[in-house]
C-alpha cells in the first residue's frame, strides 16, 4: 500500500524527478519485498551451501567477477584479467572501493578472504568449489595472483557470486570482532547494507549510496522466507510483497496480467536421466539406451508439464555453456524406431527396470519422471519407481546405491563442470565409462586455450551423443512473478541481482 | 447373528450413526470393489489431455466423470482406487497399533512391578517425541512405500491403546474369576489372553474406529510433506497434495479428494461415537 | 509428599533421558548430512574428510556419550546449516510458537466452552446440532487443506488478511484458526459429555434439590468438574498439538520452531533436530508432570503411587 503511494507520488514528481536526475546522482526510492522458499542460514557468506542464503548474500558482498543477464563473465571487483602463464590468472583490482564500515578493498582483503575460506578447519561448505586454488599472491596493492596446481580453465566459474566462498569480505572488521563476526552483522562492498535479520520471518537490507556500481534506485530491500507456493502467490496478489520465486507453470496466464506479471529465463540447470550401465542391466547395451533416447516425448512433457517454459537440449550441457554447439540435435521422439532398436538389442517384449530418484526437488521433478515412465510404457518398458527422500538420496548416490534410470539433476557452464564429474570412469557421480572419452576429457581440461578446448568437447559430443549414456531432457525455466511495475532482470544461474532493479 | 442385528437396530436407532454407516459402506464398497467398476486405467496417463474440469470428454470415448489430473488421470478412478489405498492405510495402521498397544497395555496392567514400569515408560518417552520426527526418522531410513507408511503411522500411534488397556488390566486382574484362574494354576499368557483380552475388547473397537479416521487425516498430511505413499501411488492425501498446485485453474483436483476425506472421517467418527456410546460409555475420555 | 514429588521428577527426567536416546540413534540411521551438505560436485575425498572434521566416523555410542557429556552442560552443539548454537535457534523461536499457541487455543476455548455449556445443558436443541456439526468438521478436515483454503477466501479473493508472516494480530487469526480447529472439536464434545455426566451424578441433584440456581449449578459445580478429564486428555495431547503447528507454520510462513524443525529434519542438521525434541520433550514432560502433581494433591491416595 504505502509503495503503490510512493508510486503514485514519484509520479506526479515526475517532471521534477527527471530534472533532478538529469543533474545529480540518480535518486535511490521505494522499496522491494521479495519471497523465496527459505530463509538465510547465515550473514557470512562462506559459511552456507544454500541458493536462498545466496541471493541475499550477493545484495551485500561481490565477488572479483560477475555474470550478466547474457549469463557472460563481467568485471566486478577486478577490472581485468590474464594468464601470465597457465597456472597463474592475475587480477586487477577496482580502485576506491570501500566496505561498508569505511575499510578499503585491496590486494589484502581478497587474499584474506580466500586464505580463510580454503583453510579446512574453517569448514567452508563450497570449498571445493574453490579448492583448486593453491594460493592467492599479492603482487601490489591491487593486483593480486590466483595460483594453481595444474591449468585451470574454468577459474573464473571459481570466482563468481555462485561460487559462494568466493565473495570478498573485510580482512579489518574480522580481525577486530572475531571470526563470528559476520554471522549476525555482515559487511560488505555491495550495493546493499545490512539493517536487520529476524530469523524465519525477514531479512532487511538498505541502499548504500557509495556502491562503486552506482548507488541503487530501490532504497530497501526485505527478504521473506515462505516455502508454500500458494502462500507465496497470495502474497504477490494481494500486494505483501512485490517478487516472488518458483510460480508453477499453470499460474503464469493468472499472474501474467493486472497488477503483476512473469518474468522466466532458461535456468542453466539441466534435467536428464543418467542410465547405470556399470551394473548388469539391459542399460549396458547402447541400443536400449538409443531405444529410450527415441522413445520419450520430451517435446510433449515440456507442453504440457512446463507450459512451453524452458530449453530443450541436445546434450546434457546447458546451451549456453562454453562449447554448446546450435546444431547439435536430440533423438527425435520416435517410439517405432524405440520398438525396432529394442528388438534388434533383443528385447522385443521390453523388460524392467528401477528408477532412481528425489521428489518435490525441482521443478516439476515428479510430474516429469511420471511422463516419462508412462512413455516407456508404451514401447514395452516397465519401470518401476523408487522415490527417496532428499537425505537419504544424497547419502545413496554416495554409495553408489542408485540402480537403472537416475534423474539427478545437474548444473555448470562448462563441459568440465558437467560431462567430467558425471562421465568420466570413476567419479563418484559417474554411471559410465569409455576410455576414448575420458582422454578427451582429460586433455579439456588441462588448457585454457578456448579454441582447442571447443575442438575437443566437439568430439567429446559426438561420442555423448551415438553412445547415449543420458537422456539429455531440457534446461527448466526460472519462473518469477512481479509486480508489473518492476524492471528486474534474472539470472540463468538463478542467484537474485538487485543491481539495476527500479520500479517504473 | 440375532445378536448382531439387534445390536444394528440399537445403533440404527441414531439416524446420524445411521448416515455414517452408510458413509462408511459406500467407501468399503468403492475399495473393495472399485477395481472392477472404474471407467478408465486410474495409471493410465495423457499428458496432453491433462487437468480437463468434470464432464469432459476423454481421448478414445467416455466421460471423464470428475475430470483429469495433472498428468491426464481419470480423477474419478483414483478417487475410487484411492478409496482402497487410503482405507487399507488406515486400516491396516490402526491393526498394527492396536496389536503393539494392547500388547503393552495387557503385559504392563498385568506386572506392574518392573516390565510394566517400564513398558509405561516407554509410552512416555513415545508421548514426548514429535509425531512428525518419528515418522521422518522411519521414511528416511525405509524410504517412502505404502508398507513402510503403515509401519510409521502403527508404531506410533500405539500409546492411546496401552494406556487404557492397562488401566482396564489394573481393574481386570482384582476381579474374582482372575484371581480363581490364577489360583487354578492357569499359565500367565492363558490369564493374559483368556481372560483379560476379551474384557477390554468394547475399548479397543471404539479406539479403533476413531483412530482409522485419524490415520487418515495423518496419512494425509504426511503426503503433505511428501513423507507419504511414492507419487504415482494414488492415495486420497496425495491427491490434494499434488492437486494444492492447480487449485488456482484446476479446482477439481484437489476438492474432490479433499471432500471424500471429509466425508469418508465424519462418517467414520459418527460410527465410532455411536459405538462408544453403545459399548462403553466410560470411555469418554478416550479421545484421538 | 516430599518424595513422591522427587520419586515423579526422577521418572521424567529419566522420561527425558530416553527421548534423547531415541532420538539421537533414530535420526542418525537415515543417514548424515555430509552429501547434502557439500555441493554435488564435491568428491569422495571430500564428504570423508568433511565426516572426520564432524565427527560422524566416529561409532554411534561414542558420538552420543559426548553429546551427553556436553549436553549435560547445556552446550547441545552448533548447528550444521546455520553454524550457530542449536539450542539457541531453537529457543529463539519459542516466543512465536507460544503466541501462536496461545492464540490458538484462546480462540477454541473461547468457542468450545459456551458451546459445550450451551449443547449439555439443553440437549437435542439447536446449540447441541451446531456443537455436534462443530466438533465433526473440525475434526475431520486435514489441517493443511483448512489452512489453504483459509488464503485462498481471505486473502487471495477477500484481500481481508495478510497470508504470511508475523507481527500484527491480523497475521495470527489465520494461522489460529487453523491450527484451533482440531482442538475446538475434540474439547468441544469431551467437555460436553463430561457436562452430561456431571449434571446427572448425585451430588449435582442434590445442590438442585437445595434450590441452587441453574447458572450457579453449571458454573460453580458441574463445569468445574468437567474441566479435570478435559485438561488430562489435552495435557497428553501436547505433542500432538505441536504437530499441527509444524504444517500452520509452514504454509503460513510464521516464524516458530515448528518450521526450524521441519528444515533441521530435511537437512539432517542433527544438532537442532536433537534440540528441538529435547525442548519439547521437556515441555510435554512438565505438563504431564503438574497434572500428576495436581492429581497427588487432589487424591492422597496416589502419593505412594
Amino acid at each position: 500500500m504505502k509503495r503503490r503511494l510512493a508510486t503514485g507520488l514519484a509520479g506526479a514528481l515526475l517532471c521534477t524527478t527527471a530534472l533532478l536526475a538529469a543533474f545529480g546522482p540518480a535518486v535511490a526510492q521505494e522499496e522491494i519485498v521479495i519471497a523465496q522458499a527459505n530463509d538465510a542460514l547465515t550473514m557470512d557468506p562462506a559459511k552456507h551451501s544454500a541458493f536462498p542464503t545466496a541471493n541475499i548474500m550477493f545484495q551485500l558482498y561481490d565477488a572479483l567477477v560477475t555474470m550478466d543477464g547474457a549469463g557472460q563473465f563481467q568485471p566486478a571487483l577486478a577490472t581485468e584479467w590474464s594468464n601470465p602463464e597457465p597456472t597463474t590468472w592475475r587480477f586487477k583490482l577496482r580502485e576506491g572501493v570501500t566496505f561498508h564500515n569505511g575499510e578499503p578493498f585491496n590486494a589484502a582483503a581478497v587474499k584474506f578472504s580466500f586464505d580463510r575460506a580454503l583453510d579446512p578447519a574453517f569448514q567452508a561448505p563450497y570449498r571445493s568449489r574453490i579448492a583448486a586454488i593453491q594460493s592467492v599472491e599479492i603482487v601490489d596493492d591491487m593486483t593480486v595472483d590466483f595460483k594453481t596446481a595444474a591449468p585451470f580453465p574454468t577459474m573464473l566459474f571459481s570466482l563468481y557470486e555462485a561460487s559462494f566462498a568466493a565473495l570478498i569480505v573485510p580482512p579489518g572488521y574480522i580481525e577486530a570482532n572475531g571470526p563470528e563476526a559476520l554471522v549476525n552483522a555482515p559487511v560488505g562492498t555491495g550495493p546493499y547494507k545490512f539493517v536487520e535479520w529476524l530469523k524465519d520471518e525477514r531479512v532487511v537490507l538498505e541502499a548504500n549510496p557509495d556502491y562503486w556500481g552506482g548507488a541503487p534506485e530501490i532504497e530497501r530491500v526485505t527478504f521473506r522466507p515462505i516455502k508454500e507456493v500458494r502462500t507465496r502467490i497470495a502474497e504477490l496478489t494481494s500486494g505483501g510483497v512485490d517478487l516472488i520465486v518458483d510460480v508453477p507453470p499453470e499460474d503464469v496466464a493468472s499472474l501474467d496480467q493486472g497488477d503483476t506479471k512473469i518474468v522466466t529465463k532458461g535456468s542453466d540447470f539441466i534435467y536428464f536421466y543418467a542410465f547405470d550401465t556399470l551394473k548388469e542391466s539391459p542399460l549396458q547395451n547402447k541400443l536400449v539406451r538409443q531405444a529410450i533416447n527415441y522413445a520419450v516425448d520430451v517435446a510433449a512433457i515440456q507442453e504440457a508439464l512446463l507450459g512451453g517454459l524452458g530449453t530443450r537440449v541436445a546434450l546434457t550441457l546447458p546451451t549456453d555453456a562454453f562449447a554448446y554447439d546450435a546444431s547439435w540435435e536430440p533423438y527425435p521422439y520416435d517410439p517405432a524406431k524405440a520398438k525396432e532398436l529394442l528388438a534388434e538389442a533383443g528385447y522385443p517384449d521390453g523388460f524392467t527396470i528401477p528408477l532412481t530418484s528425489r521428489q518435490g526437488r525441482y521443478l516439476k521433478d515428479r510430474e516429469i519422471m511420471e511422463a516419462t515412465i508412462g512413455f516407456l510404457a508404451e514401447v514395452g518398458i516397465t519401470v518401476e519407481p523408487n522415490y527417496l527422500e532428499p537425505g537419504v538420496w544424497a547419502t545413496v548416490s554416495e554409495a553408489k546405491g542408485r540402480e537403472g534410470i537416475i534423474f539427478p539433476g545437474w548444473s555448470g557452464r562448462d563441459p568440465d563442470l558437467v560431462w567430467y564429474p558425471l562421465l568420466y570412469t570413476g567419479q563418484y557421480q559417474s554411471y559410465y565409462s569409455n576410455p576414448e572419452l575420458d582422454a578427451l576429457l582429460d586433455a579439456g581440461r588441462k588448457t585454457i586455450d578456448a579454441e582447442e578446448r571447443k575442438a575437443i568437447y566437439a568430439q567429446a559430443g559426438a561420442i555423448i551423443k551415438e553412445e547415449a549414456p543420458h537422456l539429455p531432457m531440457l534446461q527448466p525455466p526460472l519462473i518469477y512473478a512481479v509486480d508489473a511495475t518492476l524492471s528486474w532482470e534474472p539470472r540463468t544461474d538463478s542467484i537474485i541481482n538487485l543491481r539495476g532493479a527500479s520500479f517504473e | 447373528m440375532q445378536g448382531f442385528l439387534a445390536f444394528l437396530r440399537r445403533f440404527a436407532r441414531s439416524k446420524l450413526a445411521l448416515f455414517g454407516l452408510v458413509i462408511v459402506a459406500i467407501v468399503v464398497f468403492a475399495a473393495v470393489f472399485g477395481r472392477w467398476l472404474v471407467p478408465f486405467d486410474p495409471f493410465a496417463q495423457n499428458i496432453l489431455g491433462r487437468l480437463k474440469p468434470p464432464f469432459s470428454e476423454a481421448r478414445n470415448g467416455g466421460i471423464h466423470l470428475l475430470g483429469t489430473e495433472a498428468l491426464g488421470r481419470d480423477v474419478f478412478s483414483r478417487l475410487v482406487i484411492g478409496a482402497q489405498v487410503s482405507l487399507l492405510v488406515g486400516v491396516a495402521s490402526v491393526a498394527l497399533s492396536s496389536v503393539v498397544g494392547i500388547t503393552m497395555g495387557i503385559l504392563a496392567g498385568y506386572e506392574d512391578k518392573y516390565l510394566g514400569r517400564i513398558l509405561m515408560g516407554i509410552t512416555d518417552v513415545q508421548l514426548a517425541i514429535p509425531f512428525l520426527v518419528l515418522a521422518l526418522a522411519v521414511v528416511a531410513v525405509l524410504g517412502p512405500s505404502l508398507f513402510n507408511l503403515i509401519m510409521v503411522l502403527g508404531l506410533t500411534n500405539w500409546v492411546q491403546y496401552a494406556r487404557v488397556v492397562r488401566a482396564e488390566c489394573l481393574v481386570l486382574r482384582e476381579r474374582e474369576y482372575v484371581q480363581a484362574a490364577r489360583a487354578l494354576g492357569a499359565s500367565t499368557p492363558r490369564i493374559l489372553f483368556r481372560h483379560l483380552l476379551p474384557n477390554v475388547m468394547s475399548s479397543v473397537i471404539v479406539i479403533s474406529s476413531l483412530l482409522v479416521a485419524k490415520m487418515i487425516l495423518f496419512e494425509s498430511s504426511l503426503s503433505f510433506l511428501g513423507l507419504g505413499v511414492p507419487p504415482s501411488t494414488p492415495t486420497w492425501g496425495a491427491m490434494i497434495a499434488e492437486g494444492r498446485n492447480y487449485i488456482a485453474n484446476a479446482w477439481w483436483v484437489a476438492a474432490i479428494p479433499g471432500f471424500a476425506i471429509f466425508i469418508t472421517v465424519i462418517g467414520i467418527n459418527l460410527v465410532g461415537d455411536r459405538l462408544r456410546d453403545m459399548l462403553d460409555p466410560r470411555l469418554k475420555q478416550v479421545e484421538n | 509428599m516430599l518424595g513422591y514429588v522427587a520419586s515423579r521428577l526422577i521418572y521424567a527426567i529419566l522420561v527425558v533421558f530416553g527421548v534423547s536416546v531415541a532420538v539421537f540413534f533414530l535420526i542418525r540411521i537415515g543417514g548424515d548430512p555430509s552429501a547434502l551438505f557439500l555441493p554435488p560436485e564435491a568428491s569422495l575425498e571430500d564428504i570423508a574428510a568433511f565426516r572426520t572434521q564432524m565427527g560422524f566416523d566416529r561409532p554411534i555410542v561414542v558420538q552420543y556419550l559426548d553429546f551427553l557429556g556436553r549436553a549435560v552442560q547445556g552446550d547441545f552443539g552448533q548447528s550444521l546449516r546455520y553454524q550457530q548454537p542449536a539450542m539457541q535457534l531453537v529457543l529463539e523461536r519459542v516466543p512465536a510458537t507460544l503466541q501462536l499457541s496461545a492464540a490458538a487455543l484462546a480462540l477454541s476455548l473461547l468457542i468450545s466452552i459456551p458451546l459445550a455449556i450451551l449443547a449439555a445443558t439443553h440437549r437435542g436443541s439447536i446449540f447441541d446440532r451446531v456443537g455436534l456439526v462443530v466438533s465433526l468438521i473440525g475434526q475431520s478436515f486435514p489441517t493443511f487443506w483448512l489452512a489453504i483454503m483459509l488464503i485462498l477466501i481471505f486473502s487471495e479473493h477477500l484481500r481481508m488478511l495478510p497470508p504470511s508472516g508475523r507481527g500484527t494480530w491480523a497475521h495470527l487469526i489465520m494461522p489460529a484458526i487453523a491450527l484451533a480447529a482440531y482442538s475446538t472439536a475434540i474439547i468441544t464434545r469431551l467437555l460436553r459429555s463430561s457436562m452430561i455426566e456431571v449434571l446427572q451424578s448425585d451430588y449435582v441433584r442434590t445442590a438442585r434439590g437445595k434450590g441452587l440456581s441453574q447458572g450457579r449449578v453449571v458454573f460453580r459445580h458441574a463445569l468445574r468438574n468437567a474441566a479435570i478429564p478435559t485438561l488430562t486428555v489435552i495435557g497428553l495431547q501436547v505433542g500432538a498439538l505441536l504437530g499441527g503447528a509444524v504444517i500452520t507454520e509452514e504454509i503460513f510462513a510464521y516464524p516458530g520452531i515448528g518450521r526450524l524443525a521441519i528444515q533441521a529434519i530435511a537437512n539432517r542438521d542433527f544438532t537442532v533436530v536433537q534440540a528441538f525434541v529435547l525442548f519439547m520433550a521437556v515441555l510435554i514432560v512438565s505438563i504431564n508432570l503438574l497434572v500428576d502433581l495436581s492429581y497427588g494433591l487432589l487424591d492422597p491416595r496416589l502419593r505412594k503411587g
